[in-house]
């Protein structure tokens, strides 16, 4: 060790003890000047890897190698890349090419518009269900809709809404009492009556079907 | 014996400049290499030169100069002893039984009082906590300022001097009870 590293040394160590208000420890520096002497070796040996390195003029095969080992990535990415920049300028170049797929695209478009329409058709069906109901609502009064079929028009577009639980009830009607409520309604059911006046017939025939089913199995079983 | 960094030999290492590294290993691996003695490392000169295979390329993104370029070897050999430390933790060891290396066979207080008597510095340091022992070594070996090894164990400065103050308070008792049962 040379006198000046000594110096340093010494001045490293007495600035440490002194940090720490030990600065008269004799032992502890002692001790320290030691551990110092750790640091103060020979440098090892260098591998041959670190040997080259160290060595000017001596190029590391790593980026060589990560090149060879990634060439067709870097191939492939090219020529995609090259391929989406022809298409693209073909599409700049070429108005009938953007006029085809403008049209492939409103064609694309135009089912999910249709489908958003029909929808829009049911639906005001869809909503007389619940206006129907509302009627019921009001308690007891169940026949009330009825009559209004009997009255007018509006009575008939009454029983579409009710088109599929209420085919008995048409003739039962002989209450007028709900005539004030039923006006407000009536507006939006006229257009469907006749619609609702076939419903009922349709779901009759199979409710009798089903009882001649089951006493089939009966027998079967016995 | 460690040279010192001509001020051409930092400009040109820091610049990337392979004809730099040479100097730079010459005068920095000795306190690489005694640093991971210190810390009790199995292979420290493997553990060395991997620090500067790692190091050597990535000077010219060093600044800060010869500080700075003590600092940034010091963090990879830092990062490079804490993943030593964890693989070995992983690892189960593997060895021959040796009655001789038992050390469960020595606990009487007389086989520990003579053990103490041969018992060096780095001995004693591996009585501290970790932290303590971590920033002696780099205040010592490494000869690294306390900014600097708060800077690379991520820590304050009053933190780090409380590390210091309490590993050498440690350290001083363990020196004193040598000292005393060797008297």
């Amino acid at each position: 060790m040379t006198p000046d590293q000594n110096r340093e040394t010494d001045e490293r160590i007495l600035e440490m003890l002194h940090e720490s208000d030990l600065e008269d420890d004799a032992a502890l520096a002692a001790s320290l000047r030691d551990l110092r002497a750790l640091g103060q070796q020979e440098a090892p040996e260098p591998s041959a890897e670190l040997a080259a390195l160290l060595t000017p003029g001596v190029s590391s095969l790593e980026r060589k190698r990560w090149s060879r080992r990634h060439r067709t990535a870097v191939v492939s990415v090219a020529v995609v890349g090259a391929m989406g920049l022809g298409a693209g300028a073909v599409a700049a170049a070429n108005p009938d090419f953007r006029d085809s797929v403008s049209k492939t695209v409103s064609v694309l478009l135009r089912p999910s518009a249709e489908q958003s329409q029909p929808p829009a058709v049911k639906a005001p069906a869809s909503h007389e269900p619940s206006a129907i109901p509302a009627v019921p609502g009001t308690g007891s009064q169940l026949p009330v809709p009825a009559p209004t079929a009997t009255a007018e028009s509006r009575g008939s577009a009454a029983a579409p809404g009710a088109a599929v639980e209420r085919p008995k009830q048409l003739p039962a009607p002989a209450s007028p009492t709900a005539t004030p409520t039923e006006p407000g309604k009536s507006s939006s059911v006229p257009g469907r009556i006749p619609g609702g006046d076939q419903l009922p017939a349709i779901p009759l025939p199979p409710r009798p079907s089903l009882p001649v089913v089951l006493p089939q199995p009966v027998p079967g079983g016995k | 014996m460690a040279v010192q960094l001509t001020d051409g030999e930092l400009s040109a290492a820091l610049a990337g400049d392979p004809s730099g590294f040479s100097a730079v290993y010459a005068t920095t691996a000795p306190a690489v290499l005694g640093y991971f003695r210190a810390r009790g490392a199995d292979d420290a000169e493997a553990l060395t030169q991997d620090v500067f295979v790692d190091i050597l390329p990535k000077l010219g993104s060093v600044t800060g100069g010869e500080k700075g370029l003590r600092t940034f070897i010091f963090s990879v050999a830092h990062a490079r002893l804490v993943d030593h430390h964890r693989r070995r933790e992983r690892t189960p060891q593997l060895s021959e039984y040796d009655p001789l290396g038992d050390s469960r066979v020595s606990s009487s207080a007389e086989d520990q009082a003579l053990e103490s008597l041969g018992a060096g510095v780095t001995d004693m340091l591996h009585q501290l906590n970790d932290e303590q022992r971590e920033v002696i070594v780099l205040r010592i070996v490494a000869d690294l300022a306390i900014e600097q090894v708060a800077e690379i164990m991520g820590k304050s400065t009053g933190a780090i001097k409380q590390l210091q103050r309490r590993g050498l308070l440690a350290l001083r008792e363990l020196v004193t009870a040598k000292d005393y049962s060797s008297s």
